[in-house]
């Protein structure tokens, strides 16, 4: 027992739970060991060839990825038991929780931190590859040893421990002593070696989760997201079998449910996080551009493409390299996007990276470990020409030409993304350390116009494409009879396209500008085309409109089949409702005043609300009335009116957008959001006076009876002085001499307040000499005697106004048509990849 | 020549397309001096708040208008003025990034980044009041 104590025990240190940190440690050890075994066991069974045989090998690999996986959980669990009992012994707890979070935020500060995040991902992988054990049969010995040295490389990053000096990763456990160095932190207390052995009372709270997290989503979209970039593992651990066993075509099926679930979930996790962006940030919208969330589509995109090589090889025996290079980057860019976004290296272009915790050298070993072996053996197969190649070329109009040439576009959709997201690496290696480059580079002046004014084409590709392809048939390239419907549809959404272009006033045409004045000085060629805004109408409604024909007319609602039709057409109302809404969003907080020094072409977007005060935005009239205060923030109360013609009020709504105090005295904004079917009217705080540097003017006057005084907002009248002033019953009024003053203090719209600060002798005590003031809150306005001379019979008042606050929001209101298809689109087509994916299970 | 190796190289030539045209959009890290060099062109500037020098917000007047003067990491000093309203916690800043365009003496811009010491690296430790007391009673 002795030995535990002080093992376990307290190392003098009163009030710490020891034994969570060494427990959480212990198995986070046993997790990485247990990934490095399984993966030497399940390689080992892998290379001796016999998949389908209970061996040794797979006993060992199956218990060391049991034994990691129950760690993992086991790790879990104890960041859990951490943080929800507040034991903030630990950093982690104190860094990222505090003791008024509800429970939802104490959950989302379990993976707020760098550390949490990690074990989120490595959780999830732990259960998918449960699954995997029960159901991948001859190919678990391939997929699993691939996910084994994956988690080995992921359990590292939570490691913590010291290998030859060298920091290996960053454990959830360390001890807030052993993180900061206490004394140098609050020296005064600290130094005083009692208080620092009893810390733990002095440490009251934690640091608390950023306001931004506090919402719901933070709650739901991490899990969701990590769940989605753990799944992609998985067709990247069948695609490298599959290129060692050369085993071709016998991956495809199994392959297939994972690969379709990926696309379901991480698809459902990107839209979230998009909600989140628009319900909670301030971005103005569900999608920036920013680098983080382009990190994340990237995968997405390429699971997408490989996703669909993958039919076509199975169909045509077609597109097969493809395959392999699709899946491979779609793991290889999530370990790039985890590169960029927790190395610290995107700080100065994203909002939300993660800092520096010096993992990057870990980081980059990972991803070269990957992107170099699983390449090199791609490179390996196809040099060799062991790759099965089809000699016969696709036919124009076929199936699997058009779908190969999608994926194409979605390549090049992330070329694009990739490129510039990657200026961060870009100036580290041709301006930090070859000196290619002399100025370094900066992301676009607007990002947003950068990316979509090249996006917006290969959406157009890709809309059009959905709507179309289904309807073509794979290898003969005749033309089915059903083909006539891909005519139709695409008449409909024709004439659609034109009736939302009338009704949502969308140009039809616009004019195109090349620059071409880097070849000669002001060489512009401009000329007028169909807008791209209106082509990727009409292609987004004939993705809407081919779909649900083919659904209807061709699959008759055969459901079984219907999983790529259903995800199509969601695909066709979710780019709708991003045009529309994106295209059509109008802030209606604009205000007339432009901004001085400005091109008054630009508006004004923010406009100042003052309490009780109206103004007109937009067809609303808009008061801002009150304020309600929330967990260390405040709601800014808003009424929205629509009147008709006589002045009535048809329709009103109150919104209340939060801006709050972070504990260290930053501010941060939650907007709210009203939405109806067909618009949403979202509402932002930029900006609230700072009314806490009121200054307080004091001025100092003499003033004898019948004097009157003036301050900013009163007047004041001596009346008289008595020498039996109001004092409190508990005030000890032996041996005191007393002057009061009265006064009354009157304003101009009538009020008066009596006021009567006295002014004290205490005889018993060397006539020592204090005041008492009196004050009127209403005013601001507080009165003291300084002194007071007997022979003028004047006394000298002090006046102490406090300045008023001003209550005013200074807000931005957007007004979003149609967003809601953003969302109904976005779950239909992730609906149908989750429909497929069941479908193809049992496969 | 396949169709296929057709259709690469026009996908290879896009690529390469898109990537040169982009190029025109990117901005560059600058001083003033530079920015100035290069009036009208959108760069970045890396720099310090002047907490001395006036900083005009007063959205009373115009909620869009916000002005202060920073340097960059050279110490050159501008002016700098900024279409929209003061960023929450902006004076309390360790670092700003500007992105905009010179023009004449001043510096317009159209977005600022700020490095609020808050944000990650706030590691402080918070003491109630009967604490405080007892320190100064034993120091």
């Amino acid at each position: 027992m002795n030995f535990l104590v002080e093992r376990f025990g307290a190392n003098g240190y009163i009030g710490e739970h020891l034994w969570l940190g060494h427990l959480g440690h212990l198995l986070i050890v046993l997790s990485f060991v247990g990934s490095l075994l399984a993966f030497i066991a399940y390689f080992a069974q892998e290379l001796s060839g016999k998949h389908n045989e209970p061996s040794g090998w797979r006993k060992i690999a199956r218990s060391a990825f049991y034994v990691h996986g129950f760690s993992i959980i086991g790790v879990f669990v104890l960041l859990f038991i951490m943080i929800l009992n507040h034991w903030f012994e630990y950093h982690y707890a104190w860094r990222h929780s505090s003791l008024d979070l509800p429970l939802k935020y104490i959950i989302s500060s379990f993976w707020e931190g760098q550390e949490g995040s990690f074990l989120l991902w490595i959780f999830w992988i732990v259960l998918l590859g449960f699954v995997g054990i029960r159901t991948l049969k001859n190919y678990e010995s391939g997929v699993m040893s691939v996910i084994s040295i994956t988690q080995f490389f992921l359990s590292s990053m939570v490691l913590g421990v010291y290998v030859f000096g060298f920091k290996l990763g960053s454990s959830p456990f360390i001890l807030l002593r052993v993180q900061n160095d206490l004394r140098e932190m609050a020296p005064v207390v600290f130094s005083n070696p009692e208080n620092l052995l009893n810390y733990l009372s002095f440490i009251k709270d934690g640091q608390g989760l950023n306001i931004l997290l506090q919402n719901y989503w933070m709650t739901i979209h991490p899990p969701v997201l990590f769940l989605g970039f753990a799944s992609v593992s998985f067709p990247f651990a069948f695609a490298l079998t599959s290129l060692l066993r050369r085993d071709w075509d016998g991956w495809l099926k199994p392959a297939l449910p994972w690969t379709l679930f990926s696309v379901g979930m991480l698809g459902t996790g990107i839209l979230m996080g998009g909600a989140w962006a628009y319900e909670a940030l301030s971005f103005g919208g569900f999608w920036a551009w920013d680098p983080v969330e382009n990190m994340s589509f990237v995968p997405w995109l390429m699971v997408v493409a490989g996703l669909h090589t993958l039919l076509v090889y199975r169909h045509t025996k077609h597109s097969l390299t493809s395959t392999y290079v699709f899946f491979l980057l779609g793991f290889i860019t999530v370990l790039y996007s985890t590169y960029l976004t927790r190395s610290g290296r995107l700080g100065d272009t994203s909002v939300h990276s993660f800092t520096d915790d010096g993992l990057e050298p870990q980081l980059l070993a990972y991803f070269f470990f990957f992107i170099v072996s699983s390449f090199t053996l791609l490179a390996i197969r196809a040099f060799k020409k062991q790759l099965p190649r089809q000699e016969k070329e696709e036919e124009l109009w076929s199936r699997e030409f058009w779908m190969f040439i999608g994926t194409l576009v979605l390549l090049l959709s992330s070329v694009q993304m990739i490129f510039t997201t990657s200026i961060p690496v870009w100036n580290l290696l041709f301006h930090d350390t070859w000196k290619l480059m002399t100025d370094k580079l900066a992301p676009p002046e607007d990002a947003v116009q950068h990316y979509n004014s090249i996006q917006i084409w290969l959406g157009i590709l890709i809309a059009g494409l959905t709507g179309l392809v289904q309807y073509l048939s794979y290898k003969s390239g005749r033309i089915p009879s059903t083909a006539k419907w891909a005519i139709y549809t695409f008449l409909v959404s024709l004439l659609a396209s034109f009736c939302v272009a009338y009704v949502l006033d969308i140009s039809f045409t616009q004019q195109y500008v090349i620059d071409l004045s880097r070849i000669s000085e002001s060489l512009f060629l401009r000329f007028p085309f169909v807008s791209a805004y209106f082509l990727f109408l009409i292609a987004a409604l004939y993705a809407t409109f081919g779909n649900l024909g083919y659904l209807i007319f061709v699959l008759k609602g055969n459901w079984k089949l219907s999983g790529g039709a259903v995800s199509h057409f969601g695909l066709g109302i979710f780019l709708v409702g991003v045009l529309i809404s994106q295209g059509k969003k109008e802030v209606i907080s604009t205000n007339g005043v432009n901004a001085k020094d400005f091109d008054p072409k630009e508006r004004a977007e923010n406009i100042l609300l003052l309490r009780d005060s109206t103004d007109k935005m937009g067809e609303y009239f808009v008061t801002y009335f009150g304020q309600d205060s929330g967990n260390n923030s405040t709601f800014y109360k808003v009424k929205y009116e629509l009147k008709d013609k006589e002045g009535k009020v048809k329709d009103e709504f109150v919104l209340a957008p939060e801006a709050g105090v972070m504990k260290g005295g930053s501010l941060n904004s939650n907007p709210d959001t009203k939405h109806y079917w067909s618009k949403d009217v979202f509402t932002h705080v930029s900006s609230v006076p700072d009314n806490s540097k009121l200054k307080d003017s004091v001025s100092i006057v003499e003033a004898a009876v019948g004097d009157t005084l003036y301050t900013s907002n009163s007047y004041l009248i001596v009346n008289s002085f008595t020498a039996r002033p109001d004092m409190p019953a508990d005030f000890d009024k032996d041996g005191k001499l007393m002057v009061g003053v009265n006064i009354a203090a009157k304003t101009t719209d009538g009020k008066s307040y009596d006021i009567q600060p006295v002014f004290i002798i205490d005889t018993r005590n060397d006539n020592e000499l204090s005041s008492k003031q009196s004050e009127v809150t209403e005013l601001g306005l507080k009165v003291e005697i300084n002194k007071i001379n007997p022979e003028t019979q004047k006394v000298s008042l002090q006046l102490t106004e406090t300045e008023r606050p001003i209550d005013f929001i200074i807000m931005k209101a957007i007004i979003f048509p149609y967003i809601n298809l953003v969302w109904l689109g976005g779950i239909v087509t992730f609906l149908g990849a989750f429909i497929s994916a069941w479908r193809r299970r049992k496969d | 020549m396949k169709r296929i190796h057709i259709i690469l190289l026009i996908v290879v030539a896009l690529s390469i397309g898109v990537i040169i045209a982009m190029s025109g959009d990117y901005t560059t890290y600058a001083d003033f001096i530079q920015a100035k060099q290069k009036e009208g062109k959108a760069v970045n500037v890396v720099g310090y708040l002047v907490k001395e020098k006036e900083i005009i917000y007063d959205p009373q007047t115009d909620p869009n208008f916000f002005a202060f003067t920073m340097t960059d990491k050279e110490g050159n000093e501008c002016k700098v003025v900024y279409k929209g309203s003061k960023p929450q916690d902006f004076e309390r800043s360790e670092q700003l990034v500007v992105k905009g365009k010179m023009e004449g003496e001043v510096f317009k811009c159209s977005e600022i980044a700020m490095k609020c010491p808050s944000k990650y690296v706030n590691d402080e430790i918070q003491l109630n009041e009967k604490n405080e007391v007892v320190v100064q009673a034993g120091a």
